[in-house]
C-alpha cells in the first residue's frame, strides 16, 4: 500500500514539473525557431541579448508582461477577455494523460486518445470566441478559418490513431487492445523496441500533417496570414493576453509531439530506460519508497522523451521554413479528399492484414505494406502538388459561373450579370 | 459530507446556473457559450458516477462538436448586432408547466422505489465505465454482445452523412 503523503507528493511534482515545462518549451522554442529558422535562411538572427542571443525571449517575455492591454471599443467583453484564458486552459489539462517516464504521470488514465482529442476539439472555442468577441472584421474572418480548418483537421487526425490502438490490440496477451498511452507505450516496448513508426509509419506521416493543422502552424498558417488578415483572431490582442495565445500555440506543439512519441516513437523507452527492468525494480521492492535508482531510471526515461519530443518540434520549424502557405480551398481539398481517404485506406488495410496474415510474419507483412502505401501517398501528394494550374478556376468563379450557366444563382453570392466575367475580378467582399 | 457529494453539489449548480442562461440569455452567442459550460458540467457529474468514457465522449460530441457546429453556423450568418439575438420565448409558461411536471414526475419515481436507484447505483460503480467494458459490450466476437445493432445503427448514420452530402452539394 503507497502511503498517501507519497502520492501527494508525487501529485504535485508532476503538475509543477507539466506547468513549468509548458512554460519553459514556450520561451525555448521562441529562441529555436529563430536561431534556426535564421541559419536555415543565412541570416543571424537574434545576437544581442546573452551568449549567442540566447536571452532575446527572456526579454520578450518581460516586454509582454509589462505591456499595456489595449482594448478596442464595442468588444463583447466577457467573451474578449475569456479566450485566452479558455485557449489555454485545455493545453494544460491535455498533460494528465501523458506519461513523460513511469513516475513523470499524474494517473494511467484508461481513455487517453478519448481525452486527447476531446480537448484539443475544446481549443476551437477559444479560437472562435477570440474571433467573434474582437468586433473585428480581420479577427472574424480569421477566427472562422481557424474554425473550419481545425474542425476538418480533427478527423483525419483521429482516424490516423485507428491502426495504432489496433496494433495494441494484436500485441497483447488476451487480445484486448488499448487507448490508454501508457498502456501503449508498455506495448512498445513488449519483445524489444517495436516502435509503432515501424508498422506505422503512413499513420505517423498523417498525425503529424494533421498536428501542423491543429497548432495553426505552418504551411497551414494561413488563419494568421499576415499579408491578408493581419494576425487573423490575434489582431485586436496585445500585452499578457496576446501572450497567452502564443503560449497555448506551443504547448499544444508540445502535446501534439509528445502524443506523436508516446504512440510512434516508443515514449520513454531509449538506451538505460527499458520497460523490463522497470517492472523487476518495482515487484523487487513494492513500497513506493522513492529510491535513487529509481530517481536515475526516470531521469533518463523523461530525458529519452524529451529528446524525441525536441526532435520532433525541430520538424515543426524546418517545415515552416520550407513548405509555402496553403489557399483556404487547397487546405479544405487536402484534408478531405487526400488525407481522411488515405486514413480510411489505412484503417482497412492494416485491420484485414492484421486478421489473414499467419502468426510469424503478421507484423512484418502489415509493416512493410504500409511502408508501400506511405510510398503511395507521397507520390500521390506530388502529383496533387505539382498538377497544373492550367485551366482551373478559383472556386468562387466556378460557382458563378455554374450560377450563370444554370441561372438558379449560387447560395450566398449575387445574381451575376448574364455576360461571362472577367477572369480577374475581385472576390465580393465579406460581411459580417 | 463527504467530498464527492460536495464536488456534486458544486457541479450540479453549475449545471442548473448556466441551463438557465442557456434558455435566458438575450446574447445567442452568450447562449451558445453557456451550453458549453452545460456540456462540461454534466461530464464532470458523468466523472463522479465513475462513467469516465462516457463523460469524455460528452465533452468530446457535445461539448467540442455539436456547439462548435451551432457557432459555426452564428459566425456564418449576417447579423450586424447579435444584441437580442435569441428570440424571446413566446410559450415560456407552458414550457416551464412542461418541466415542473417533468421534473416532479422523475422525483416520484426515484422517491417510489429505493430498489431501483440502489440497483442502478450498484451497477454503476461494478467499472462499466471503463472503454474496455463498453468495448467488449458493443463489439465482442465471442461473449454477448450488441454488434449487429451497432452495425444497424452505423448503417444509418452512413445513409444520413452521404443523404447530407447529397443534399448540400452544388448541383452542376
Amino acid at each position: 500500500m503507497v502511503n498517501i503523503g507519497f502520492q501527494i507528493v508525487h501529485f504535485v511534482i508532476t503538475i509543477l514539473f507539466f506547468i513549468f515545462l509548458v512554460a519553459t518549451n514556450a520561451v525555448i522554442m521562441v529562441y529555436l525557431e529563430r536561431k534556426v529558422m535564421a541559419l536555415m535562411q543565412d541570416r543571424v538572427g537574434p545576437k544581442h541579448y546573452g551568449p549567442f542571443g540566447s536571452l532575446q525571449s527572456t526579454y520578450d517575455v518581460l516586454k509582454l508582461l509589462l505591456k499595456e492591454i489595449v482594448r478596442s471599443r464595442e468588444t463583447d467583453n466577457a467573451i474578449f477577455m475569456l479566450a485566452p484564458m479558455i485557449f489555454f486552459a485545455p493545453v494544460l489539462t491535455a498533460f494528465v494523460m501523458l506519461p513523460f517516464s513511469p513516475f513523470m504521470t499524474t494517473s494511467a488514465l484508461g481513455t487517453g486518445i478519448l481525452l486527447y482529442v476531446a480537448l484539443s476539439s475544446l481549443d476551437v472555442i477559444g479560437v472562435f470566441m477570440a474571433g467573434w468577441g474582437s468586433n473585428s472584421k480581420y479577427s472574424l474572418i480569421g477566427g472562422l478559418r481557424s474554425t473550419a480548418q481545425m474542425i476538418s483537421y480533427e478527423l483525419p487526425l483521429l482516424l490516423s490513431l485507428v491502426g495504432v490502438v489496433m496494433l495494441t490490440s494484436f500485441v497483447s496477451h488476451n487480445g484486448i487492445g488499448s487507448i490508454s498511452f501508457t498502456d501503449i507505450i508498455n506495448a512498445q516496448m513488449h519483445p524489444w523496441w517495436l516502435w509503432f513508426v515501424l508498422l506505422q509509419p503512413l499513420g505517423l506521416i498523417i498525425y503529424y500533417t494533421c498536428g501542423l493543422a491543429e497548432t495553426n502552424r505552418a504551411p497551414f498558417d494561413l488563419p494568421e496570414a499576415e499579408s491578408e488578415l493581419v494576425a487573423g483572431y490575434l489582431t485586436e490582442y496585445s500585452g499578457m493576453q496576446w501572450a497567452m495565445f502564443f503560449l497555448g500555440e506551443y504547448g499544444n506543439m508540445l502535446i501534439v509531439s509528445s502524443v506523436a512519441t508516446a504512440l510512434f516513437l516508443g515514449g520513454w523507452s531509449g538506451p538505460g530506460a527499458d520497460l523490463a527492468f522497470w517492472h523487476a525494480h518495482v515487484t523487487a521492492n513494492p513500497g513506493g519508497i522513492f529510491s535513487v535508482a529509481d530517481l536515475i531510471f526516470n531521469v533518463i526515461a523523461v530525458f529519452w522523451f524529451l529528446v524525441k519530443v525536441y526532435a520532433l518540434q525541430g520538424i515543426f520549424i524546418w517545415v515552416r521554413t520550407t513548405l509555402p502557405r496553403l489557399r483556404a480551398d487547397q487546405l479544405m481539398q487536402y484534408a478531405w479528399l487526400i488525407l481522411i481517404p488515405m486514413t480510411l485506406l489505412n484503417i482497412l488495410v492494416t485491420a484485414v492484414l492484421l486478421l489473414a496474415v499467419p502468426q510469424p510474419y503478421t507484423l512484418w507483412v502489415t509493416g512493410g505494406v504500409n511502408f508501400l502505401l506511405l510510398i503511395g501517398y507521397i507520390i500521390l501528394l506530388t502529383r496533387a502538388i505539382g498538377a497544373s494550374p492550367k485551366g482551373t478556376l478559383p472556386p468562387w468563379v466556378e460557382a458563378r459561373k455554374r450560377a450563370a450557366r444554370t441561372g438558379l444563382g449560387a447560395p450566398g453570392l449575387p445574381k451575376p450579370p448574364a455576360a461571362s466575367l472577367p477572369p480577374g475580378e475581385p472576390e465580393p467582399a465579406a460581411s459580417r | 459530507m463527504d467530498l464527492a457529494s460536495i464536488v456534486f453539489l458544486v457541479l450540479a449548480a453549475i449545471l442548473v446556473g448556466s441551463a438557465l442562461a442557456v434558455v435566458t440569455l438575450r446574447n445567442i452567442v452568450h447562449a451558445a457559450l453557456f451550453l458549453v459550460l452545460v456540456f462540461g458540467a454534466a461530464a464532470g457529474i458523468y466523472i463522479l458516477l465513475n462513467a469516465e468514457f462516457i463523460a469524455i465522449v460528452q465533452i468530446l460530441v457535445y461539448a467540442g462538436a455539436v456547439t462548435i457546429l451551432i457557432l459555426f453556423a452564428i459566425m456564418l450568418t449576417q447579423n450586424p448586432n447579435s444584441r437580442g439575438s435569441n428570440p424571446m420565448n413566446r410559450q415560456a409558461l407552458i414550457a416551464a408547466f412542461i418541466a415542473a411536471a417533468l421534473c416532479a414526475g422523475i422525483i416520484f419515481a426515484l422517491s417510489q422505489n429505493n430498489a431501483i436507484s440502489a440497483a442502478a447505483s450498484q451497477a454503476v460503480t461494478q467499472n462499466a465505465g471503463t472503454a474496455v467494458a463498453i468495448g467488449n459490450l458493443l463489439y465482442s466476437p465471442t461473449s454477448y454482445s450488441y454488434v449487429l445493432p451497432f452495425e444497424i445503427a452505423t448503417l444509418v448514420l452512413l445513409v444520413a452523412i452521404v443523404g447530407a452530402i447529397v443534399i448540400g452539394r452544388e448541383e452542376d
